[in-house]
């Protein structure tokens, strides 16, 4: 082994399991998963040039390999506590109106990024017409997550450039619009306090059932706060073992003026309860169930 | 499968306790193993640089001395323990210390270090000197330990034998001194003594000389002798008396004769005058005769009835006495006695007086010379009795002054008699002791060379090493927990704030992320296999060095 080899092997082994944003693409790209190779780390340019979009429709690699985990066909414990999350939204839809929806955190790598895409292809799965903007100007991770290749999007539209409308393309097989962050040339903060927003927002509400907006933390940016202000309601997300119980108090102190829907909490495993074992019971039996099935006849003549 | 579940609520319950302490436990296998690892690591390094300690014990027993002690009391019998302390004392003296470390070479890394004194105290501090206690016989001693402690086990073997040996030779030979020297102490004391005696008895003896027959041993004696010189006295009184009447009676006669012999012849002028003389003298010696025999009679009377012998007998003298009274009153009436006296020469013999009167004359005589010689014994036994009462009276003032002497006396010679039997005895235990026959030490258990170190040896260094580690890692763990200010779960959440909790999302892990959690995993597995494995593998290299 080469001493670089070394050098890239060690680098991921201690980096944080999460992955890094910029790998991700990359992984994605290739579709075979295959990080060990990548010493090389790829750029913004690098994806946006690769970037092939066929006919309007971005193709997002939903596979083991990717972070969308909130599919119809899996069924799994993070995409049925996403369902949970989906029914719930629903449900105090029924009491308060409510479209456009913006998942926000305390600080980085809470999951914001992860719960918005993934809360948009579980609202899509359910109900029709869903848009997903990448709000976060400054470290856009939408595509990343998506496995897409990166686009112009949002801030370009907040820019007067582009139209909302020719930057927002379906994404299969997730069924909803996506529209990417872009790339800003101003300040983000200063894009979103402008009068655009309000426009972008009247836009995508008469088009869309929910609108799920990715922003960046809280702190130290102003972003999110305007986005919220823009917004029907607030998710705040929240990590385990990651988010500290002051900065959870902080959060819902600075978001007091907005509507706060409630609380994502993330990277929760599942707590321990009678129903837990219940529930592992249930998952088991049913693989014992299609077991049977499948080779129920055998078994009827021993 | 529901009822199932909710009948074993409590074991549910001590599930949910067991999963939340082995989640937290997961999360933290590092802050556990790694002070663990640490830990248990500095347990076996310092387990293999303790220095290992080596104690060699002699048993000494103390022997009581062979011959019983009633027939020969040992000269030494101060308390056994005391003994022991001071004789601890006098060995592990700095002079002997420095020898002993100088010849067995004792210390030598430290020899350049440190001073001698802090040596000696040092080599003080590792030697041990224990008696055995009897359980339920605190007072007696019969064994004690010796024992030292060495960094190597053949020095602590052969140095306790030292210390025993030095131990046995230095009591054997302080008992001998010892009970030696006692004898010669009470040597001399018994010379003394005796020089004391001889001068008291002798005091004593002068005191004698000097006081014979008023020694006070000699009052009952006197008294005796008193008694008996006063009844010869008294005896001799009573012959004097009978005597003088006698005499008195024959004058009577031999006058009533010459006057019957003038009456027959004429010659009896010179009887007469002779009688006449003779006659006053009767009557006056005859009348206070009366007179004391009636002044006694009085006195007796005042004392005694009628019927009492002596009233009897004194009245019938008395009665006799006024008869002769009387008898002579009425003789010197019919003689007119002359007034002058006539010259007679004595009642010599006439040759013309009547054989009566010549009889009574010589009676008189024969009475005369026994009167005499009566007085001079009467006066004798007077003499002798005045003495007798002096020496009487001294007697009471001599008795102090002898008792003080003869105390004395007797004191030095008790003092002398026991000091002897003392120094009979000394001297016979002494001569046990040279014969090494009284208490001696005997060595019971000599000083073995230790085959194993004193804890703690390196195995329960490494062990306590691995105990504190395990502790420790469960502290660190305790210690993170606690101090972690990030929100565990939803209960968790729940109780901070209001705002409902919409989803809980678990951790998902793409197969990316799953396959490097794997790998990670893995790793981790086997640096923590290695970890522990160096732990151990340097615990037991720690244990095994020698
Ligand atoms: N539920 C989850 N399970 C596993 N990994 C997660 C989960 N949520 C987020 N992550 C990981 O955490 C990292 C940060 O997530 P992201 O959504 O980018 O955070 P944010 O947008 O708040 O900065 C990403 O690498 C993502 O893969
Ligand atoms: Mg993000």
């Amino acid at each position: 082994m080469a001493a670089g080899e070394w050098g890239g092997t060690l680098k991921r082994i201690f980096q944080n399991g999460n992955g890094s944003h910029a790998e991700q693409p990359r992984t994605a790209r290739n579709g075979r998963g295959q990080p060990e190779d990548g010493a090389v780390q790829p750029t913004f340019a690098d994806n946006f040039c690769d970037a092939t979009v066929s006919r309007g429709v971005l193709t997002a690699s939903t596979g083991p390999e990717s972070m969308v985990f909130s599919r119809s066909d899996t069924r799994g414990p993070a995409d049925e506590s996403l369902r949970l999350l989906a029914h719930r939204l629903q449900r105090i839809r029924e009491r308060r109106p409510m479209k456009t929806l913006v998942v926000t955190s305390a600080s980085p790598k809470e999951g914001k990024t992860v719960v918005a895409v993934n809360l948009a292809a579980t609202l899509a799965a359910n109900s029709g017409r869903v848009a997903l903007i990448d709000g976060d100007l400054r470290c856009a991770y939408v595509a990343g997550v998506l496995g897409v290749p990166v686009l112009p999007g949002f801030a370009e539209c907040l820019e007067e450039e582009q139209s909302v409308e020719e930057n927002l393309l379906p994404v299969s097989p997730l069924s909803f619009d996506l529209l990417q962050a872009g790339a800003a040339k101003r300040n983000p903060a200063e894009l979103l306090q402008g009068p655009r927003l309000k426009e972008v927002a009247m836009t995508l509400g008469s088009k869309y059932d929910w609108i799920v907006i990715d922003t960046p933390p809280l702190t130290p940016f102003v972003d999110a706060q305007c986005l919220a202000a823009a917004a029907d309601a607030v998710i705040v997300v929240v990590r385990a073992g990651h988010t500290s119980r002051d900065s959870v108090a902080r959060t819902l102190e600075s978001l007091k003026d907005v509507y706060v829907a409630g609380i994502v909490l993330n990277g929760a495993d599942a707590e321990h309860s009678p129903y837990y074992k219940y529930y592992s019971q249930y998952r088991s039996n049913g693989a014992l169930a299609a077991a049977a099935v499948s080779n129920g006849g055998r078994a009827g003549h021993d | 499968m529901t009822t199932n579940l909710m009948e074993d609520a409590p074991s549910a319950q001590t599930e949910i306790f067991l999963a939340h302490y082995r989640k937290v436990f997961a999360r933290r296998r590092w802050s556990f193993l790694l002070p663990c690892c640490v830990i248990g690591l500095a347990g076996a390094v310092a387990a293999y640089v303790w220095p290992l300690k080596y104690q060699s014990d002699s048993l000494i027993l103390i022997e009581q001395q062979k011959v019983p002690s009633q027939y020969v009391k040992p000269n030494v019998v101060s308390d056994l323990q005391s003994r022991l302390d001071t004789m601890t004392q006098q060995i592990l003296s700095r002079t002997r210390l420095q020898k002993l470390i100088e010849d067995f070479h004792l210390y030598a890394g430290e020899r350049n270090k440190e001073t001698m004194d802090d040596l000696v105290d040092k080599m003080r501090g590792n030697i041990f000197v224990q008696p055995v206690q009897i359980p339920g016989r605190q007072d007696q001693l019969t064994a004690f330990h010796i024992s030292y402690i060495s960094r190597s086990p053949d020095t602590a073997q052969r140095v306790t034998n030292e210390l025993t040996s030095l131990f046995i030779e230095y009591n054997l030979r302080t008992r001998a001194e010892d009970s030696a020297s006692t004898t010669a102490f009470l040597r001399t004391e018994l010379q003394a003594a005796a020089d004391e005696l001889s001068t008291q008895e002798h005091r004593l003896q002068d005191f004698k000389m000097k006081n014979l027959g008023a020694l006070p041993e000699q009052f009952e004696a006197n008294l005796q002798v008193m008694a008996s010189l006063e009844s010869q006295l008294q005896a001799v009184t009573n012959e004097l008396q009978r005597a003088e009447q006698q005499k008195v009676y024959l004058i009577s006669i031999r006058s009533e004769y010459e006057a019957i012999g003038r009456a027959a012849g004429g010659r009896g002028m010179l009887v007469a005058g002779t009688d006449g003389t003779h006659r006053s003298s009767d009557l006056a010696n005859a009348e206070a005769t009366l007179r004391d025999l009636k002044k006694r009679y009085e006195s007796l009377t005042g004392q005694y009835t009628s019927e009492f012998p002596d009233v009897i007998t004194t009245k019938k003298e008395i009665a006799h006495w006024e008869s002769v009274v009387a008898d002579l009153k009425t003789a010197a009436a019919k003689s007119p006695a002359s007034p002058s006296p006539s010259p007679a020469q004595g009642p010599a013999p006439d040759p013309g007086v009547s054989p009566a009167i010549a009889d009574a004359t010589s009676h008189l005589k024969a009475i005369d010379l026994e009167i005499a010689a009566q007085k001079r014994d009467q006066m004798m036994l007077q003499k002798q009795i005045a003495l007798m009462q002096d020496r009487l009276k001294e007697t009471p003032l001599l008795e102090q002054q002898f008792a003080e002497i003869s105390r004395d006396c007797d004191n030095a010679r008790l003092n002398y008699q026991s000091l002897l039997q003392k120094q009979q005895q000394s001297e016979l235990a002494t001569q046990l002791e040279q014969r090494q026959q009284g208490e001696q030490f005997r060595v019971l258990d000599p000083a073995k060379r230790p085959d194993k170190a004193m804890p703690p040896n390196r195995l329960q260094i490494v062990l306590i090493g691995w105990v504190l580690g395990v502790i420790g890692g469960f502290g660190w763990v305790v210690l993170r927990e606690f101090l972690d200010s990030t929100i565990r779960g939803k209960s968790d959440l729940e109780l901070r704030t209001q705002v409902p909790i919409l989803a809980c999302i678990p951790t998902h892990l793409n197969s990316v992320q799953e396959r490097r959690r794997i790998r990670r995993s893995r790793l981790e597995l086997a640096v923590g296999v290695l970890l522990v494995l160096i732990v151990i593998g340097s615990g037991i290299g720690s244990m095994l060095r020698a």
